[in-house]
């Protein structure tokens, strides 16, 4: 298994545990329906590797969640404490620590719709840092 | 010499109650879904068509019940082609 999906697993796993009246997903593809929500779709993006010297490559390891809520008469104001909890749960998590080098906020963009009242999706992206061993992913 | 219209023969087959501030009226729903995000999502509309005469007042978030279900008007209703037939989306309350 490559690190990244140790990462990906574990970040799942932490998200679960700290959101646990949402689901959460793994690059889910399927549209979610509203009986579903809130949702957590926790996908990889990018993962680029830069040659370290020394038989290690350093990996910048790109990470994003698509969080699904509605209908909320604000929707955005709905969404805003589970962002807040996969945050701190990610960031304050031995686990994490032990198993990559670095984890950075990098943003978030908000889309809203309205069907039977308010909607958004809100992406927000991290990016991990890791030392590896050229001849492991 | 004028056609006079009877606009009730459009809502009477299909139509469903609906009630606003006491006053009943025969409506036509319509409940589509759309995708939502890129279909991503799939999101539930409801939409009230209705003889516009019959609900003349009708702004954002007034409350309305359509076939004993309890909604209120989602953003603003707007006038249909030549202005006798009116549609108003809804949400769930």
């Amino acid at each position: 298994m490559t690190k990244a999906e140790l990462i990906l697993q574990l970040l799942s796993d932490i998200c679960e545990t700290a959101c646990p009246d949402a689901n959460v997903f793994r690059s889910r593809s399927a549209s979610f329906d509203d009986k579903e929500l809130p949702a957590v779709n926790i996908m990889p993006s990018t993962d680029d590797a830069l040659n370290y010297g020394h038989g290690f490559n350093r990996h910048s390891f790109a990470i994003q969640y698509d969080l699904h809520v509605g209908p909320q008469d604000i929707p955005d104001a709905a969404a805003d404490p589970f962002i807040e909890k996969i945050h701190q749960a990610w960031m304050n998590s031995d686990a994490v620590k032990l198993l990559i080098d670095d984890l950075q906020y990098r943003g978030r963009v908000w889309e809203f719709a309205d069907a039977d009242g308010g909607s958004t999706k809100v992406r927000v992206t991290y990016e991990i840092t890791n030392l590896q061993p050229a001849n492991q992913l | 010499m004028a056609f006079e219209e009877d606009l009730t023969v459009f809502t009477s087959d299909f139509g469903e109650p609906a009630t606003v501030a006491g006053v009943t009226h025969n409506v036509i729903m319509n409940k589509p879904d759309a995708m939502l995000y890129g279909e991503s999502q799939v999101g539930h509309d409801f939409v009230m068509c209705y003889i516009t005469t019959d609900f003349l007042d009708l702004v954002n978030n007034v409350a309305v019940t359509v076939s004993g279900v309890s909604y209120k008007i989602n953003g603003a209703p707007r006038r249909l082609a030549d202005g006798k037939f009116s549609e108003a989306d809804l949400k769930k309350a």
